[in-house]
């Protein structure tokens, strides 16, 4: 049989984080030495464990590369295929935490709400130009304001530190992850309050079409949902099995 | 190397060569049809500058538009209309005509996200559609809605129910009450909300999205150009102030109760023309007079269309089908196949102002409409056409090129005819 394959974020406190919660659910992972990106865990054989970026490891599991994976639900939203063969096994893994929010330079005092930021839109609109926006996050980001009536804009996409990117020039407004808005405001950038585009924690994913492969397959899954989330794994098993003949 | 197939990416459909057909023949007789009107069919290309989508829809396709960056570099988009590709054609074209008549058809494709009530159907659609560029008669008005009309009579739709307004009315009705672009946007946009909702409740929402004053969060607002302090971007300290005492002269609650009871009351408003207009005179008694002048423009129109002999029986006055979408400026319609139908199988209006959105410096009055070829095919029963054909079997003994004759003959004689080839 082959291996159930379980991504884990290779780095940051997502790693650190998700090392211990396996270790709470007696799932201790063995790294021979952090620069070697496979480990196992030796109380339950025939795992193995894929320390991957995670902003990579949605593709990863629809690519089909691996079967389970710990990630951020933002980054699932973000990245996961519609239609694809994903689903949450645990959505409240309860760490990890995090807002997605939207960010503008606080001295735009006459700015409070979404409402506003759709009129700044047609603003920079006048003038001929659209409002830019700097994140990570395209697909989620894009959704948030269109739907919010923020029509006129430009996404921006850099990968480095966002939060300076108003200051710079690159973007005018930026939509970032945050924990407590503190690095936000070092770069005088303030929340929106009805900006948070999404709230999110680290969730446990599948991809079931992987995991129905065999009945071996099946059960090692089911021992390690069972460990994880302490609740029976065949409702879960019985759902993804219908989605699959969907 | 393990290939798995490649699936359709979610709701993009196949095309059976049944529903081709009907479908391609139901284009063919309205391209027929317009021809006779002195219609010309023009392509638009399927890609183009997504900003051109963006300027006309004023954002609101926005979300829809399935965009990408191409090989060249330019953001582009797979068009989920037409009309606004035809605008640049005409412009290019209109020094040599006054009036110029082009009917299209083609795909074009619009993103609906899980979450909407669309979530299950195509995302591409077929549209076959009209225009009618340079003239503000009222005679134009009423040949594209007899074309939208006549045109389901040829492919076999007789009775098909007609909405009709004018947006010029609401506009113009609204400004009575001395209301922001805002609150008049607000007042379109939500019509269906307007007509089941409370007051109560639609004062909430306008509220929330600040287009009423909202007394309870409302701050004393002496801000100058001095509070204004740090980084600020692109944009100026004036632009700041100058949004700050706009928000003071944000809607009293009391200047959007009277317009949203007037509204209300309109909106609501809906059967054949006569007795429409005669509700809608009533409701405006207690108005200045001018506004009775509103519905001269449905007696004229009426009027020209009887002259091309429409029936007038089929249509509907219906006040409240204000359209939210921003350059529709005068005449708007909606058919459906029969009085019980939900989904419009054609729709269509003027946008006098759609050429200065996207760009262009004259004035280039417009209107036209666009059928909804895919619902209407399904409607439609497809023309019982026996197709005679010779289906010939390769055997092991018999010879093949006494079978390729046949079939070539066949085939010149005007029969279908082909061979199932054995291994």
């Amino acid at each position: 049989m082959s291996n159930l394959r379980l991504a884990i974020p290779s780095t940051g406190a997502l790693y650190e984080d998700s090392i211990n919660f396996l270790q709470k659910k007696n799932l201790e992972i063995n790294r021979l030495n952090s620069r070697k990106y496979t480990a196992n865990i030796p109380s339950l054989k025939n795992i193995s464990v894929l320390f991957q970026r995670q902003s990579d490891i949605t593709m990863e599991l629809d690519n089909d590369s691996a079967d389970i994976g710990i990630v951020g639900l933002d980054r699932y939203f973000e990245s996961r295929l519609e239609k694809g063969n994903l689903e949450i096994m645990d959505k409240n893994l309860g760490f990890g935490h995090a807002k997605l929010v939207i960010a503008i330079p606080d001295s735009w005092i006459d700015v409070n709400s979404m409402f506003d930021l759709a009129d700044i839109s047609l603003e920079f609109r006048k003038k001929g130009r659209n409002m830019r926006i700097a994140t990570k996050y395209p697909r989620l980001v894009n959704r948030f304001l269109r739907t919010n009536d923020v029509n006129f804009i430009d996404i921006v996409h850099i990968s480095g530190g966002l939060e300076a990117a108003p200051i710079m020039g690159y973007a005018d407004i930026i939509a970032d992850i945050t924990a407590t808005g503190t690095t936000l405001k070092e770069n005088d950038l303030r929340i929106i309050d009805d900006g948070i585009v999404i709230e999110s924690q680290a969730v446990m994913i599948c991809n079931y079409a992987s995991i129905l492969i065999d009945d071996e397959k099946i059960n090692l899954f089911s021992t390690l949902y069972e460990r994880v989330t302490n609740k029976s794994a065949k409702v879960f098993v019985d759902n993804i099995r219908k989605y699959k003949t969907l | 190397m393990k290939f798995k197939p490649v699936n359709k990416i979610p709701n993009m459909e196949d095309i059976s060569s049944e529903i081709i057909q009907k479908r391609d023949n139901i284009i063919y007789k309205l391209g027929s049809f317009l021809n006779l009107y002195g219609y010309d069919q023009v392509e638009t290309p399927i890609i183009e500058e997504t900003e051109l989508f963006i300027r006309k829809s004023g954002g609101e396709l926005s979300n829809k538009l399935y965009s990408f960056v191409e090989p060249g570099g330019n953001k582009v988009s797979l068009r989920p209309e037409i009309t606004s590709g035809l605008v640049r054609t005409a412009n290019q074209k209109i020094s040599t005509s006054k009036n110029l008549r082009f009917y299209y058809n083609g795909p074009v494709f619009r993103y609906s996200s899980p979450e909407e009530i669309y979530a299950n159907k195509s995302r591409q659609y077929t549209q076959f559609g009209a225009e009618l560029f340079g003239s503000k008669s009222i005679h134009s008005d009423a040949e594209i809605l007899s074309i939208a009309i006549k045109g389901l009579k040829i492919i076999g739709i007789n009775n098909p129910k007609i909405c009709i307004f004018n947006m010029n009315i609401i506009n113009e009705i609204l400004s009575i009450f001395n209301i922001s672009d805002r609150g008049r946007l607000f007042l379109i946009k939500n019509v269906e909300d307007i007509k089941i909702l409370s007051n109560k409740e639609i004062i909430k929402k306008a509220k929330s999205i600040g287009i009423i004053k909202n007394n309870k969060i409302e701050k004393n607002m002496t801000y100058s150009k001095d509070s204004i302090n740090g980084f600020i971007g692109r944009r100026t300290k004036a632009d700041i102030i100058n949004r700050i005492k706009l928000e003071e002269n944000l809607l009293d609650e009391n200047r959007f109760l009277s317009a949203l009871n007037f509204v209300k009351k309109m909106y609501k408003i809906s059967g054949d023309p006569d007795k429409s207009l005669s509700k809608f005179s009533k409701l405006l008694d207690n108005y200045d007079s001018k506004f009775k002048l509103l519905s001269q423009y449905f007696i004229d129109l009426i009027e020209a269309l009887e002259m091309e002999k429409i029936n007038i029986s089929n249509i509907i006055l219906d006040f409240g089908l204000s359209k939210s979408i921003s350059y529709y400026n005068g005449l708007i319609f909606d058919i459906y196949v029969n009085s019980k139908a939900i989904e419009s199988i054609a729709s269509g209006g003027r946008y006098d102002d759609l050429n200065k959105i996207l760009g262009y410096q004259n004035n280039l009055p417009a209107l036209g409409f666009a059928y909804n070829i895919d619902e209407i095919t399904k409607l439609l029963r497809s023309e019982e056409k026996k197709v005679s054909e010779n289906i010939l079997k390769q055997t092991k003994s018999n010879n093949m090129r006494e079978i390729i004759n046949k079939v070539n003959k066949d085939r010149e004689s005007g029969f279908r005819s082909y061979v199932e080839y054995i291994e």
